[in-house]
């Protein structure tokens, strides 16, 4: 390789690294400038002073407080349940298969599904009432979304579990469990024991930084929020969205976002906290030489949590489905009365114009994730740029709204906000991280072996990576493209921030209209925006193996293939 | 058919420690040089050096000629070295047939499958252009492995112990398959044992090169 | 009102010469020639003073506020610009007197986008069908950006203006009306007075609402789009009788009734919280000062009954005054659950259109408090820096032709009353109307009394007292 095209691909990688920490940088700025007074033009007066004056600042802050540790708590206790009782179990490759496509139903899909189900008036309700409940009308005991946060709770744990739990799912493979598990078990202790003294304290730290994002995105979420959290206070970020439109509140707003940022922080240290002094305390356990006792009860209180969680959020789905087919459903029915297409065809210009803006920008943004994640990991392969794992996790950390106030700030005012490829550049901001850091693993398993064995047959740089290396490659690269896919197309904020409303992508579309528009016109936008995400899913799932049975094509040469030539 | 040629190879490791120093050798046409040693010698490293494939972060010096043809700078595609390792690296998502085809040079489409089937009629595996190479056996998978290599026509051949994962009989009849086609070819071998090695062969021991 | 008439000015002056079979032809030439000439000078001569005054205008921003060094200023705009490709700046021609015949021309293949309240999927629908038609009659494209509140985007248009963006705006047209009217005219942050350029203008009623936006004058800044008035809807199969005043409103709760308004700021909210303060208000002289700004008036002592009223209404509510709808379309949709009693709408046809929609049990029925409840008349209007504005004025006229007005006032597509006069359409268009049939759901005709709204500015005091009191 000569010095000169070496040079030139240093920098090529530094353009990537600037591009991708560009926004980063620049909305950082514009949130903190704005916040501290030093733009007048664009938002006048101390934003400090306003937001801590702002009567509802302090409510919905311990309400952000509130829902975002309760929730993470819940997700890590489900996750390590889920671990401890259905690993190794007969259920356990069945509930992984249910994981991904779990994990693919956007947030606000899901959130309008779980308000289908829990509300008085809801599917639960229903299939229960009049026969045994006795009511004829719905019960007023509770509402949802609920004034305290329980709903956006339930959300968020269901949402999130099963995201923590494919991360530690995949960091189990290099903890060796069944080995642990045995030598655990022939020194006499009890399998939950083996988990907590042999296993948790090692995959703990592997799955630290996905549980710190989780705690982020919790405590800061705002489409989740705005359909289930309760609107009076609402949380702190859902306020922040309020005020961040009007110039009168943006310095306000960007003093929020800024003490928002300051919160996670905050939180961040409190886990790490928490965490030495569990780590002290279990440390000291596991001395004690305790063996424990079976665990029967345990093993089913975790069993039933997942179940739970795979059951809401499938459920949930299936009531979007049946909504979008109804055309009268009366409460206390548990199925509706009248049945129609109509939901589906005469809208379609209201389900088909979004649909298409988000299948555009998501695609779009999935090819260029793709190719950027290819070029870094090849560079990287290649020793011209270093490992930079940490980076690419900068944007996932920071909480959406810190960032993209003054990301959007700089965009209104540089002239380029409400333009498609501003949407789609942010996009791509929040999509490249998962798809980097699915395919580093890959990139660095894949032996190098392979390259060398095609070089030597010949084979220059790039026939090397187009006919060896990325179909090797295959599957990775599938699975990414479908996260991809399911990352963008959940993405709320950044398509509303940066699109001015001039994209309304289904997750846009959603959450505006929520409420006003005809519930089962919001279903079927839900079911769209669902099905993007798993349809990509199931490409991935079978695309890999289509291709794989063009290769094995057995011994005798098919006709077609005979005519081909 | 040229001689490969070594001159004054020095390979040392990041820690410092060298693995091999000024080593020259030449291998004629049909000519077989073994190389032995304990493992940990270099005796793997050199053979990525010859053929490019050296990882960076070891420190190499010296040249490699075919001939006339210095090759010390060119990329490992241009250099024209058949390598064969101990695993036979058939790309798991082409055909057999489009495996052979990926080393193959030039040629009609017509002339480069007939080329390919015929080649595989010679080593007993005719008609098996289709098929997906994890459906083949240990040995057919390293006929088909070296076969691959002798159509990207090297000038020369490499060998990392390509006999050791092939069971007792097989060995032996993959060497007669390898010795009987490599002919006017300079080899290479990197060997633990001493069975693998044709009697004709020099031996040159790395352990008492350094 | 004064209505110019469209077809009797200058620019019909090309088409009356062609069509003259007497003008000798080199005479029909020159005639042509130097009407384009003119035109071409009067366009040239405004985009000049256009892009002076704008340029001038930012560059004294700039100077005065910029924080940062402007080198640096400009060169991250370049790089940033460069970056995502930024658009050309079109052009600007017409003005808000123009010719009509030079509005449509101008009009012709522009984009328009229309910053409206997208919560709504019959209006949503309805204005994809004004899409469909304004595309094939004038070649506009209309591009309805959905927005939750409109307030939105008064925020966004004073920060364009914060930054100087005073050409190529990102909103065309906006539906707007009360206190976001009152305040972007306020700041002079509206295009000019198109409405009554518009041809169709001359078909409008006479109403004080049109004249006077929630009591400020409207000056033609706005062209009317519809009326509408506040209404409750309510079940006859589990309420026969519903509460027809604020205190029977109040009783009824107290007997286990189910009610909950959406919380202010959203519209149906603000709304149903001005009906009651109007309504608890019994003195002549506080109801006075309603209509005047509320920086004149006692805002404690005047809604002090208010605050004493929801104190005992909120822990009665659905949600006990902690949980609340978004909207009035929430409160439809919760009737029809079980969940309230009675709905809140800002549309006396809604009823009749949800039930044809299957969206409520046919046993409902539309009624107003006894003593009247508040209408008002809302509006579309085009922003200073809009990039289309003649597809604007194309469009706001399209939305008060006969044939987009009756479509609208048919509750199978929106169902909102007209704000034209039926009197002054001839009897093809107003057969259009008389086909429409609103149903028994619908507030009948004439059965309510129509209360004029509070000053605009009343609606932020009210929002932000009621915020601070309930808010938290």
């Amino acid at each position: 390789m000569s010095v000169t095209s070496r040079w030139g691909q240093r920098v090529l990688a530094l353009c990537l690294i600037g591009l991708f920490l560009l926004p980063v940088i620049l909305g950082l700025g514009g949130t903190l400038l704005p916040a501290v007074g030093l733009t007048p033009e664009l938002a006048p007066g101390n934003g400090f002073a306003r937001i801590l004056a702002d009567p509802r600042f302090l409510p919905a802050l311990t309400f952000s407080v509130f829902t975002g540790i309760v929730s993470t708590v819940l997700i890590l206790a489900m996750t390590l349940l889920t671990l401890v009782c259905v690993h190794g179990t007969r259920w356990w490759s069945w509930m992984s298969a249910l994981m991904p496509p779990v994990l693919a139903v956007p947030h606000a899909a899901l959130a309008i599904g779980l308000i289908f189900l829990l509300a008085p008036s809801g599917e639960l309700v229903r299939l229960i009432s009049p026969a045994l409940s006795g009511w004829e009308r719905p019960p007023q005991s509770w509402v949802v979304p609920d004034s305290v946060g329980w709903s956006l709770i339930i959300g968020l744990v269901i949402k999130e579990t099963p995201f923590l739990l494919l991360a530690a799912v995949s960091q189990l493979s290099a903890l060796n469990v069944s080995a642990s598990l045995r030598i655990g078990r022939t020194l006499g202790y009890a399998p939950a024991r083996c988990w907590s003294r042999l296993i948790l304290p090692r995959l703990y730290p592997r799955i630290r930084l996905t549980l710190m994002i989780i705690l982020a995105f919790n405590l800061t979420v705002v489409d989740m929020a705005i359909l289930l959290g309760p609107g009076n206070p609402p949380t702190l970020a859902v306020l922040l969205m309020s005020l961040v439109n009007d110039p009168g509140s943006r310095a306000a707003a960007s003093a929020g976002a800024v003490l928002l940022g300051v919160l996670v922080a905050v939180c961040f240290f409190g886990m790490m906290a928490v965490e030495c002094v569990v780590a002290r305390v279990a440390a000291r356990r596991r001395q004690s030489g305790e063996r424990g006792h079976g665990m029967k009860l345990f093993r089913r209180l975790g069993m039933g949590a997942v179940v739970m969680i795979l059951i809401a959020s499938m459920s949930s789905l299936l009531l979007l489905l049946i909504w979008s087919f109804t055309r009268r459903w009366r409460f206390p029915d548990a199925l509706p009365s009248q049945w129609t297409l109509a939901n589906w065809t005469s809208r379609g210009d209201m389900l088909l114009q979004p649909a298409m803006t988000t299948l555009g920008i998501a695609v779009t943004v999935t090819v260029l994730s793709l190719l950027a994640a290819i070029i870094w990991l090849e560079f990287e392969r290649r020793a011209i740029v270093p490992r930079l794992d940490g980076i690419w996790f900068v944007p996932l950390l920071i909480p959406q709204v810190s960032l993209l106030f003054g990301w959007q700030a700089v965009a209104l005012w540089a002239g380029i906000d409400g333009q498609w490829w501003s949407v789609v550049y942010t996009h791509w901001l929040y999509t490249l991280p998962y798809v980097i850091l699915i395919l580093a693993v890959a990139w660095r398993e894949l032996a190098p072996q392979w390259g060398h064995a095609a070089q030597v047959l010949g084979a220059g740089y790039w026939r090397v990576l187009w006919h060896i290396r990325l179909p090797l490659l295959r599957r990775p690269l599938c699975q990414a493209s479908a996260v991809a896919v399911a990352v963008s197309v959940a993405q709320y904020l950044p398509t509303l921030l940066m699109g001015a409303g001039r994209h309304s992508t289904l997750a846009t579309e959603l959450v505006t209209s929520f409420g006003g528009v005809d519930r089962r016109v919001i279903a079927a936008l839900a079911v769209l925006q669902s099905l993007l995400p798993l349809m990509a899913f199931v490409l991935a799932l079978i695309y890999p193996v289509w291709r794989h049975a063009r290769v094995a094509r057995e011994t005798a040469p098919s006709p077609i293939r005979a005519l081909d030539r | 058919m040229h001689a490969l040629c070594v001159r004054d190879l020095s390979l040392q490791l990041p820690n410092g420690k060298w693995l091999v120093q000024n080593l020259s050798f030449t291998v004629e046409p049909g000519q077989v040089l073994a190389l032995m040693g304990p493992s940990g010698c270099g005796k793997s490293s050199l053979l990525s050096w010859l053929t490019g494939t050296i990882d960076a972060k070891l420190c190499a010096s010296g040249e490699v000629w075919l001939g006339p043809r210095e090759l010390t700078c060119l990329p490992a595609e241009k250099r024209r070295l058949g390598l064969m390792l101990q695993q036979d690296y058939l790309f798991p998502h082409m055909s057999v047939g489009d495996n052979l085809r990926f080393g193959l040079r030039g040629g009609s489409r017509e002339e480069r499958d007939q080329r390919v089937s015929q080649t595989l009629a010679e080593a007993s595996l005719a008609g098996m252009e289709n098929r997906d190479p994890a459906t083949l056996s240990g040995g057919q998978r390293a006929r088909v492995s070296l076969i691959r290599t002798l159509l990207s026509d090297p000038c020369a051949l490499l060998l990392d112990e390509p006999f050791s994962g092939l069971d007792a009989t097989l060995r032996e009849q993959i060497r007669q398959f390898t010795w009987s086609s490599a002919k006017q070819l300079p080899v290479v071998l990197v060997t633990h044992d001493e069975a693998d090695i044709p009697p004709q062969a020099d031996i040159l021991n790395l352990g008492d090169a350094s | 009102m004064s209505i110019p008439d469209p077809y009797c000015n200058d620019s019909s002056v090309d088409e009356h010469q062609l069509r003259n079979p007497r003008s000798s032809e080199a005479g029909m030439f020159q005639q042509i020639m130097r009407h384009v000439q003119q035109r071409v000078q009067r366009r040239v001569q405004r985009r000049v003073q256009r892009r002076v005054q704008s340029r001038m205008q930012s560059r004294m921003q700039s100077r005065m506020q910029s924080p940062m060094p402007r080198p640096l200023k400009r060169g991250v705009q370049l790089s940033a610009g460069i970056l995502l490709l930024a658009s050309v700046t079109p052009s600007f021609a017409v003005e808000p007197d123009s010719d009509w015949s030079e509005v449509l021309e101008e009009a012709r293949g522009q984009t328009v986008y229309f910053n409206a309240w997208g919560g709504s999927d019959r209006i949503n629908g309805y204005l994809g069908w004004v899409g469909k038609q304004l595309k094939a009659d004038y070649g506009v494209t209309l591009e309805h950006v959905k927005v939750a509140d409109i307030a939105e985007v008064v925020g966004q248009l004073e920060a364009a203006r914060l930054v100087g963006r005073n050409e190529d705006g990102n909103v065309d047209l906006m539906w707007i009306n009360g206190e976001n009217f009152a305040s972007l005219k306020r700041a002079g942050l509206l295009w000019g007075s198109f409405a009554d350029n518009l041809p169709n203008a001359r078909l409008l009623k006479d109403s004080a609402s049109m004249q006077f936006d929630f009591s400020v004058a409207v000056d033609g800044l706005e062209s009317p789009w519809g009326g509408a008035q506040l209404v409750f809807i309510h079940d006859t199969d589990t309420v026969p009788e519903p509460p027809r005043s604020a205190q029977a409103l109040l009783e009824f709760v107290r007997n286990d009734g189910r009610f909950a308004y959406p919380a202010p700021p959203a519209f149906h909210g603000t709304t149903f919280i001005k009906q009651l303060l109007i309504e608890l208000l019994t003195d002549s002289d506080a109801q006075a000062a309603l209509s005047l700004p509320v920086e004149e008036a006692d805002l404690a002592a005047i809604t002090a009954p208010l605050w004493a009223y929801l104190d005992e209404l909120h822990p009665l509510l659905r949600g006990s005054g902690k949980s609340w709808p978004t909207s009035g379309e929430m409160t439809r949709q919760l009737l029809d659950d079980g969940e309230l009693d009675i709905a809140i709408s800002f549309n006396p046809n809604e009823a009749s259109a949800a039930v044809r929609g299957g969206q409520l049990p046919e046993s409902v029925r539309t009624y107003v408090f006894d003593n009247g409840t508040i209408g008002n008349t809302h509006f579309v209007s085009i922003p200073w820096n809009a990039s289309a504005s003649a597809g604007a004025m194309v469009v706001a006229d399209f939305l008060i032709s006969p044939e987009a007005q009756a479509r609208k006032a048919d509750p199978e597509f929106w169902g909102e009353p007209t704000v034209l006069d039926l009197q002054r359409l001839d009897d093809e268009e107003r057969a259009l109307f008389d086909a429409v049939d609103l149903g028994v759901w619908a507030l009948p005709i004439g059965a309510g009394k129509i209360l004029p709204e509070p000053h605009s500015s009343w609606a932020q005091a009210l929002e932000a007292a009621w915020l601070e009191r309930y808010g938290q």
